[in-house]
Parts: structure tokens; sequence; C-alpha cells
């Protein structure tokens, strides 16, 4: 009787992941294997029914091929310097949040607002703002550029940077602001009354409570930044050229723009190999979270 | 300086401080909704004009321009993201119960949709275009629902692990020894004991399939195309109508505004789904 109960259980367990297996594998799971298998494969969208098998190929040429080399490059500048920018930024701002002031409710909404706008929208609409003719923001800031060729060669991977650190930061904000949240007040207050200045409340008491989150964040802001995709796109598209294409553009540019699904896969592999590892651990220290 | 005097300056600074860093971070969004209503003299005029007539006609524009249906575009967002939402919602609570209650193999399910999360979108997008190509699913909403909704439940998967996490368990052994089934338990008591949670992870789930650019735009050609791709159909090779732009941009981001003002605990609840605790 209990023997049967315990595997009627499992059955219930079973039953009720199901949809979600089912879409995993679906949508997921077998896509991807069929890139993998396609990443062999010289494969056009004329011959995409029956492509022709050239082995390593793909990657071979992808790793002598300077544009991939350069494009992981950018990636990887792009990734450590945003990252950077953004935990520094998003970690004062938490810090400045995190007392009582008039309106603070709004302000909060306020600065989470270019968080809810998607990056392709943000994108779209810094190409506007940073124009080199019509910008309303160009020309604010050429005071300081001397020029309002924001997206020309010389300043298009600052702009790139300051457009999504302002999509982007309030992400780090809201989840150092909440962690904040929750260090206890008094061990704050002990540490004043113990003579510890602002600094030193923040390096010594905060932080070592918070550092856990501070960590995760950090990650997933890394490999979020590094695959940055819809922002670039649709601020600078890449360009000018090839200055800044990112290594999801140059795989976008490689399946969609020349149709060489077979290379792309191969990109897009190789890249997913390289964030195994720091995504699998990301994971591990997320699924210790919801434990 | 009294101790009073000292207290209003600092709280001044810091309103002071606050006021700058927000001008800074809400300046795109606010110049993108000023340059909607300039007239097409007033925006390409050098300097920019901060004070102007507002006109709406870059509005008008927009719903009335032969071949850009801006109409169709909000609709099918609507429609995609309201499906998606509902799909992700039904897929994630029984699993988020299975892996409360069940425990097994839920935890791996779990670790694989994060995974999802991290792994490049483009890994998925370029074989996803095909086989939806080969099934002559481009094109169609179903093809962008079934998609967003996979990128909807990593968020909502871990969102009603928490709120079912929270629950106590007496509830449950109470309907159990009533007799009810599984089914019953979680259609008649879970369901609506976490109704709250369910509305504020169909928001978050909402916003992710209203935003999401990538697939929505290889999925679609003509009849299914979002109105976050729409935006940049004004953007044509040999010119750009930067007045319309702006106005469509201002549509198309006015849902995510309003959801972020009425419902700003559940979005931050969301939004830090996963990383808090870790």
């Amino acid at each position: 009787m209990r023997r049967q109960r315990i595997k009627y259980k499992r059955i219930i367990g079973w039953l009720l992941l199901a949809p979600i297996i089912i879409w995993l594998v679906c949508f997921a799971l077998a896509p991807m294997l069929y890139g993998f298998r396609l990443s062999f494969y010289n494969a056009r969208i004329t011959n995409i029914n029956n492509p022709e098998f050239i082995g390593l190929n793909n990657y071979i040429k992808l790793f002598q091929s300077s544009d991939f080399r350069a494009s992981l490059l950018w990636s990887l500048r792009f990734a450590l310097i945003a990252t950077t920018i953004q935990m520094v930024v998003g970690v004062l701002v938490a810090q400045l949040f995190n007392r009582h002031f008039p309106g603070k409710s709004v302000a909060i909404t306020l600065f989470l607002l270019p968080m809810v706008i998607s990056p392709f929208l943000m994108g779209t609409m810094f190409r506007l703002l940073f124009n080199e003719f019509v910008g309303p923001i160009a020309y604010l800031l050429s005071g300081i550029t001397g020029t309002t060729a924001l997206l020309g060669v010389s300043f298009v991977n600052s702009t790139i940077l300051g457009a999504d650190s302002i999509n982007r930061t309030p992400f780090v904000f809201i989840n150092v602001y909440s962690a904040m949240q929750g260090v206890s007040q008094e061990l704050i207050e002990a540490a004043k009354v113990d003579g510890a200045n602002a600094v030193q409340r923040l390096w010594h008491v905060t932080f070592p409570m918070i550092s856990s989150i501070l960590w995760v964040t950090f990650l997933e802001k890394l490999l979020a930044s590094f695959l940055v995709f819809e922002l670039v796109f649709a601020l600078s598209a890449g360009g000018p050229g090839s200055f800044t294409q990112s290594v999801s553009i140059f795989i976008y540019r490689r399946a969609f723009q020349r149709s060489d699904y077979g290379m792309a896969n191969a990109a897009s592999f190789t890249l997913a190999i390289l964030l195994l590892v720091p995504s699998l651990y990301l994971v591990k220290r997320m699924l210790k979270g919801v434990k | 300086m009294s101790r009073k005097t000292r207290k209003i300056l600092s709280t001044a600074a810091i309103l002071l401080l606050v006021i700058g860093i927000l001008v800074i971070f809400d300046i795109g969004v606010f110049t993108n909704f000023l340059t909607s209503f300039k007239s097409e003299a007033d925006i390409s005029s050098y300097p920019p004009k901060w004070l102007f007539k507002p006109v709406l006609t870059h509005y008008q524009h927009v719903f009335s321009k032969g071949g850009y249906n801006f109409t169709q575009y909000l609709t099918n967002s609507l429609i995609i993201a309201i499906f998606s939402t509902i799909l992700a919602t039904l897929i994630s609570i029984p699993a988020a119960y299975s892996i409360v209650r069940y425990h097994g193999f839920g935890e791996t399910i779990l670790g694989a949709t994060m995974l999802l999360r991290l792994m490049p979108a483009l890994a998925l997008a370029i074989p996803v275009f095909l086989i939806f190509n080969k099934f002559k699913l481009i094109d169609t909403h179903i093809a962008i629902i079934f998609m967003h909704s996979l990128f909807i439940i990593p968020t909502s998967l871990l969102l009603f692990i928490g709120y079912i996490q929270d629950l106590p368990r007496e509830i449950e052994e109470a309907a159990e020894i009533d007799g009810a089934n599984t089914l019953q338990m979680l259609t008649n008591i879970l369901i609506p004991v976490i109704k709250p949670g369910i509305a504020s992870t169909a928001i978050l789930g909402f916003i992710t399939s209203w935003n999401e650019y990538l697939f929505s735009s290889i999925l679609s050609f003509k009849k299914s195309i979002t109105a976050t791709v729409g935006t940049s159909f004004f953007i044509t090779s040999y010119q750009v109508e930067w007045g319309p732009m702006a106005a469509a941009i201002t549509i198309s981001s006015i849902p995510t505004i309003i959801f972020i003002f009425i419902a700003q605990r559940a979005l931050i609840r969301g939004m830090t789904a996963g990383s808090v605790k870790g």
C-alpha cells in the first residue's frame, strides 16, 4: 500500500513536469541540437534541406577569421568595461537610496524606468538622440566632446557604453538595493557608534553582508553584456563598418545577411561552449538561493 | 549650526544628487517624448529647440501611413504578449509545484531553464528560424508565442517556486485528508491563494514578450510584426523619419511604463528573482 502510494506520487511529480519538459525539448533542446549539427555542414538558404557535410571546416574558417576574433575582442572589452561601470554606479546609487528622503518611492520608479523599456527601443531612441545633425543629446554633449558625431569612430564605443549603462544600471541597482534593505540597520548603527565613517560602513559592514549578491549580479551582468545584441544592433548596427561588431552581431550578420547558417551556428556554439562553465557555476549559485 | 539646519541641508544635498541622477537616466526617454511632438522643422533646427509648439502630426502619420500598419503591429504585440504569458503561466505553475513538493528531477529542469537564460540567444534563434521556416510557421502569431513563452518561463518558474514555498503545508495536508486529488489541489486551493503572485508574474511576462526583439523580428515579415519591431521601419536606406519614429517608440513603450508605475513592487520582486537570494 505504502509503496504503491510512493509510486503514485512519483508519477504525479512527473506529470506536473510534463508540459515544461515538452516545451524545453521542443523549443530549446531540439533546435539547439539541430543547430549544432548544422555547424558541421555547408548550409545556405538554397540547400537547407540537403546541406553538404564539411566536417570541421566551419570551425577552422571561423578561427582563422580576423573578423570573428575582432568581434570576440570587442565583446570582451565591452563586457568588462560596461559591467565595471554599471556595478560601481549601481552600488553607489543603491547606497544613496538606502536612506529616507522625501519622494523616494517616485525616485525609485523613475530610476528603474529605462530598464523596462526594450533594449531595442532604447537603442533606436538613442540613435535619434545621438544623431550628428538632429540629435538633441548629441548637441548637449558637444560642449564636452567637441563634436556632435557621437556615432562616428572616435565616440561610438563610449556612446554605446553610455546607452547600455542607462538601460542596464537599474538592474544592478535594484539587486543591490534589495540586498541592502536586508542588512540590519542595527549593525550599521553600531558601526556608527564605534566611529566608522560612511565609506568604512559600506566597505566593512554592508559589503561583506551582500557580497554573494554582488558576485552573482556581477557574473550575470558580465555574461549578458558579453552577448549584447539588441541595443547595439539598433544603435549602431555594428558600424561604422564592423567597428562595433559585437560577437552576437557577427553571428546575426553571418546568418541573416549572408545566409551562411553553418558558419553562424559554428560561431554560436563556440560561444555557448565558452560560456558553459561560468553559466553552470552561476546556475549552481542561483539554485542554492532557491532552496 | 543647529542640528535641525544641518539635517535640512543634508537632505537638500541628497535630493539634489538624486535629481541629478534621475536627469541623466531619464533624459533620453524624456527627450524622445518631446521630439515626437515637434514639427518637422523643429526637429531639424540647429541648435535643438527645447521650447516649441507641440503638434500631433507624427502620431497621425504613424497610424495612417500607407503600407505601415501600426495598429496591426500593436494588436499583434498585445495578442502575442497575452497568449505567451498565459501559456507560460499554465506551464510554470504545475512545474513549480512539482519542484517544491515532489523534488526529484524537478531541480534539473529548474537548472536547465536558468541555463537557457544565460545561453547565447542566437544559438537558438538560427535553428528555430530554419525549423519554423520548414514547417511554414514563419509570420504566424503562434511561432512567436511559442518562443516568447519559453523566455517567460524561467522567471515565472522562479517566482512561483517562491510563492509556493511561502505557503504553509497545512493547507494542502488538510485538503489531502478531505480527499482532494492533485489537480483539485492546484486549481481549488493553490491557485486562489497565490493569485496576487500570478498577477505580478504575468505583468513581468507581458513586459518580456512586449519588449522582445530578436525572435519577433526573424519570425515575422508581414502579418505578425510586433510594435517593437515595427518602430525600426522608419529607418530606410535613403531616409530616416525621425518624428514618426519617436512617436512610434513613445507609443510602444507606454504599456511597460504604465506597468512600472502601477506595479513597481511586483516588478522588483521579479527582476531580483534568482540573484537576490543567491
